[in-house]
C-alpha cells in the first residue's frame, strides 16, 4: 500500500480541475524522486506534464516504482469537496485509491483504480525564442479578457513588450505586458515572433494558475506554447499547446 | 402552428395563401379535426390499435396513457409509422390528415405500475409488431381536437377511456418477450433490444411502458422523456467504442430534404465531437411572430458530453452514431438543420431522426479537401450565411486551422 501526505488539498484541487479539462483518464507514476504525469488530449492538441517532488509531500511512502491510473471525472466530483486548510491523504493498491480530506473533520473515499496501460510520452521538441514569467494572477486575468473577444489569441514579442491580441466579430482585445509597467516579472526575447493558439486550450489552464505561484509562458513562431505553472514546494505543471495555422 | 399576422387571414380567407404557405392551416385544422370525430358513432370504438400508445407528462406520477385506435382506416399500422411515412416521403398534409382521423381513449396510470398495464394486455398490444383489434368504451364523444407536440406526433380526438378490451393476441417482437421477464437494468435491455433488430418506435415504446428496467424499479415513463432516453442510449453504447475507432481521413458532406426540414450533415477529420446548429427562419412552428431568425447550438465533446439537452439533436445524433459505427470511423461531426416555413405544423422529431438517418445511407454529396471547397459546397446546400456559420464552428476552425502536437513529439 503507498501512501502520500499532501498538506494543502486545494491546491491538488485546482490543478487536477485543470488537468481534467485536458485528460479523463490518466496514470501517475510515483517513483523515488515524486510523482509525475505526462498525457495528451485525444485530439492531440494540448499536452500537460506534471511533476511534484517528494519533499513537497509531509508523507511519501512509495517503496518502489509504483503507477496509479484514476479517471479524472471521478476524483475531481471529490476533489471538489476539498475546503481551506484540508490536508489530503492518498493512500493506494492495486486495486483501489482511498482519498481522505482532513480538515474540521474527516472525510474518507473509496473508488476504483481503472485499469490503464502506461503509456511513455516524449517531450515536445522545441527551440523557444520567447521566455515570459508573470505572476499566476496575471495570467489568468489575461485569459479572462482575451475571451471576452475572440476564439483565437495572437502573441507578438517586442524587444522589451509582449502583447496579447484577440479579434471577434465585432470587438478587438490588445493585452500589453512588459517588465517596466510591473505585469512581467522577466522577459527575454531572442526573436521578435508571433504565434497564434486557440484561446479554449489556454482557458483550460486557469484553475490550476490559480494557486501557482507563478506562470511562465514560452513560445516560437508557428511553434506550440509550453506554459510553466510553477507551485509552492517545488511543483511543476506544464502545459504545451500547439499552433493554429496561419 | 406559426403565428400568422391575423390581418392577413381576415383578408385571404383561406384563399388567396397571403402568408406564403401552400395550405390555410386554419381551415386544414378544421377539416381533420372534424374528420377524426365523424368516424365515430356514439362512445364506442371498435377499431384497431396500429399499434400506437403515447404517455403525457402533465401530473407526473398521475399520468395519461392515450390508446390510439384508427376507426374506419383499411390500414391501421400506417396511421403510427414514421419509417413509412419518411421512406415514402409522405407529405406533411397526408402525415397530420392520418394523424388527425385516430381516435385515442385516455387513460390514468400511476408510473409506479406498469403492472396493471401488462394486466390488461395493454402493454403488450402497444408493441405488437401488428395491429391489434381492440374495443374501447368512451366516457364520452370526443371533440374535435388536433394536438402539436414538438417531441411526439399529433395526437386526433382523445376522451377519457371508461375501459379497454384488447381482442386479439399481439404479435410481441421475441427480444422484447425476454427482455420483459428479465431483471436487466432498462440500459442493457435497450440496448440488447437494438442489437436484436427490434424498431427503434417499438423500443421507445416498450421503455415508455415499463416494460425494461429492473423488476424491482421499472416506471411509466412519458413517452417525450422515453424518446430521448432510447435515442441517448443507444447512440450513448455506439459512441463509447466509436471513440476509439481510427479518424476519418477525409471530409465529407451529406444533405437531404425532407417537409420543409433541410439536413446538412459534415463529417471531419477529427476526433469525435458534434455541433447542431438548427436554425428556425420565420413564421415557422417555434418562431412566432417577429421575422427574425432564430438560431440554436448545441455541443457535444469528445467525451459526450452536451451543453444543453435537446430532443432533436439527440434523434440526429443517433443517426450519425449508427453511421460511424458502420463505418468503423469516428469523425467531428457538423450538423446544418434549417427548418422553413413550409413546416407548418410540427410533427415530432421522428422525421429528425428518420430523414438523417436516411440522407446518411446515401452516398456523400461532396468531398471538399480545402476550407474554400467547403464553404462553396456547403454554400449550395444552406440557404443562411455560410461564412458566419463557418466562423462560429469550432470544429470547422480545428479540423482546418489547428495543428497537431504529433509534429514535435518524434
Amino acid at each position: 500500500m503507498a501512501k502520500l501526505q499532501f498538506m494543502n488539498a486545494r491546491l491538488w484541487r485546482f490543478m487536477i480541475e485543470s488537468i481534467e479539462k485536458v485528460i479523463a483518464e490518466g496514470v501517475f507514476v510515483l517513483d523515488k524522486n515524486g510523482l509525475k504525469l505526462r498525457a495528451i488530449d485525444p485530439s492531440k492538441i494540448m499536452m500537460v506534464d506534471l511533476y511534484y517532488p517528494k519533499e513537497a509531500f509531509s508523507t511519501y511512502n512509495i517503496e518502489e516504482e509504483a503507477t496509479l491510473a484514476v479517471n479524472f471525472e471521478d476524483i475531481i466530483r471529490i476533489f471538489r469537496r476539498a475546503l481551506k486548510n484540508d490536508t489530503l491523504e492518498l493512500d493506494f493498491n492495486d486495486s483501489h485509491i482511498y482519498i481522505s480530506l482532513q480538515g474540521k473533520g474527516i472525510r474518507n473515499f473509496k473508488l476504483p483504480q481503472i485499469q490503464l496501460p502506461y503509456e511513455k510520452l516524449p517531450e515536445p521538441k522545441v527551440g523557444f525564442t520567447v521566455h515570459a514569467k508573470m505572476m499566476s494572477s496575471i495570467f489568468s486575468d489575461i485569459i479572462r479578457d482575451i475571451e471576452l473577444t475572440g476564439s483565437s489569441v495572437t502573441f507578438t514579442a517586442k524587444q522589451d513588450k509582449l502583447y496579447l491580441s484577440s479579434l471577434g466579430d465585432i470587438e478587438e482585445a490588445e493585452v500589453e505586458l512588459s517588465t517596466e509597467k510591473q505585469n512581467l516579472i522577466e522577459l527575454d526575447v531572442e526573436s521578435e515572433d508571433s504565434t497564434s493558439y486557440s484561446v479554449i486550450y489556454l482557458s483550460n489552464m486557469v484553475k490550476a494558475a490559480k494557486v501557482a505561484e507563478s506562470v511562465t509562458i514560452h513560445y516560437s513562431e508557428d511553434a506550440p506554447l509550453k506554459a510553466d505553472l510553477e507551485y509552492i514546494g517545488g511543483g511543476r505543471l506544464t502545459f504545451y499547446v500547439s499552433p493554429l495555422i496561419t | 402552428m406559426p403565428r400568422i399576422n391575423p390581418s392577413l387571414c381576415a383578408k385571404c380567407k383561406g384563399y388567396k395563401r397571403l402568408c406564403g404557405l401552400p395550405y390555410c392551416p386554419l381551415l386544414e385544422r378544421y377539416t381533420w379535426q372534424v374528420h377524426g370525430v365523424q368516424s365515430i358513432k356514439g362512445t364506442e370504438v371498435d377499431a384497431p390499435t396500429p399499434p400506437s400508445v403515447l404517455v403525457g407528462e402533465h401530473g407526473y406520477p398521475y399520468i395519461r396513457l392515450y390508446y390510439t385506435t384508427t376507426p374506419g382506416s383499411p390500414n391501421s399500422s400506417l396511421h403510427d409509422d414514421p419509417r413509412t411515412w419518411a421512406d415514402k416521403e409522405y407529405s406533411l398534409r397526408k402525415i397530420i390528415a392520418l394523424r388527425s382521423q385516430t381516435v385515442s381513449g385516455i387513460i390514468k396510470v400511476e408510473a409506479t405500475d406498469p403492472w396493471n398495464l401488462y394486466n390488461k394486455e395493454l402493454s403488450l398490444a402497444a408493441i405488437s409488431t401488428k395491429p391489434v383489434s381492440s374495443e374501447v368504451i368512451l366516457e364520452k364523444k370526443p371533440k374535435p381536437s388536433l394536438l402539436f407536440n414538438g417531441t411526439t406526433k399529433p395526437i386526433g380526438p382523445a376522451s377519457p377511456a371508461r375501459k379497454v378490451v384488447i381482442a386479439e393476441n399481439p404479435h410481441v417482437p421475441k427480444p422484447i418477450e425476454k427482455v420483459l421477464v428479465d431483471d436487466l437494468k432498462s440500459s442493457k435491455a435497450v440496448w440488447y433490444l437494438y442489437e436484436h433488430g427490434v424498431n427503434i418506435y417499438s423500443i421507445i415504446k416498450a421503455f415508455s411502458l415499463g416494460m425494461t428496467g429492473t423488476l424491482r424499479n421499472r416506471r411509466i415513463v412519458p413517452t417525450r422523456w422515453g424518446t430521448s432516453a432510447v435515442d441517448s442510449i443507444i447512440a450513448g453504447s455506439m459512441i463509447r467504442e466509436i471513440r476509439s475507432l481510427p479518424v476519418i481521413n477525409e471530409t465529407r458532406i451529406y444533405h437531404g430534404y425532407y417537409i420543409g426540414n433541410s439536413y446538412t450533415i459534415v463529417f471531419l477529420p477529427g476526433i469525435y465531437e458534434v455541433e447542431w446548429i438548427e436554425i428556425w427562419y420565420p413564421s415557422t412552428p417555434w418562431v412566432p411572430g417577429y421575422g427574425k431568425t432564430v438560431i440554436v447550438k448545441v455541443t457535444e465533446d469528445h467525451r459526450g458530453k452536451f451543453d444543453k439537452m435537446d430532443g432533436g439533436y439527440l434523434a440526429a445524433r443517433l443517426s450519425v452514431a449508427e453511421k460511424l459505427y458502420k463505418l468503423r470511423r469516428q469523425a467531428a461531426v457538423l450538423i446544418i438543420r434549417e427548418v422553413f416555413p413550409y413546416y407548418y405544423a410540427p410533427v415530432g422529431n421522428w422525421q429528425i431522426r428518420e430523414t438523417t438517418r436516411k440522407i446518411l445511407v446515401n452516398p456523400p454529396v461532396n468531398k471538399p479537401k480545402t476550407l474554400q471547397e467547403l464553404i462553396d459546397a456547403v454554400r449550395k446546400y444552406v440557404k443562411y450565411d455560410v461564412r458566419k456559420i463557418i466562423s462560429e464552428s469550432r470544429l470547422i476552425r480545428k479540423a482546418y486551422q489547428q495543428s497537431r502536437l504529433d509534429r514535435w513529439l518524434y
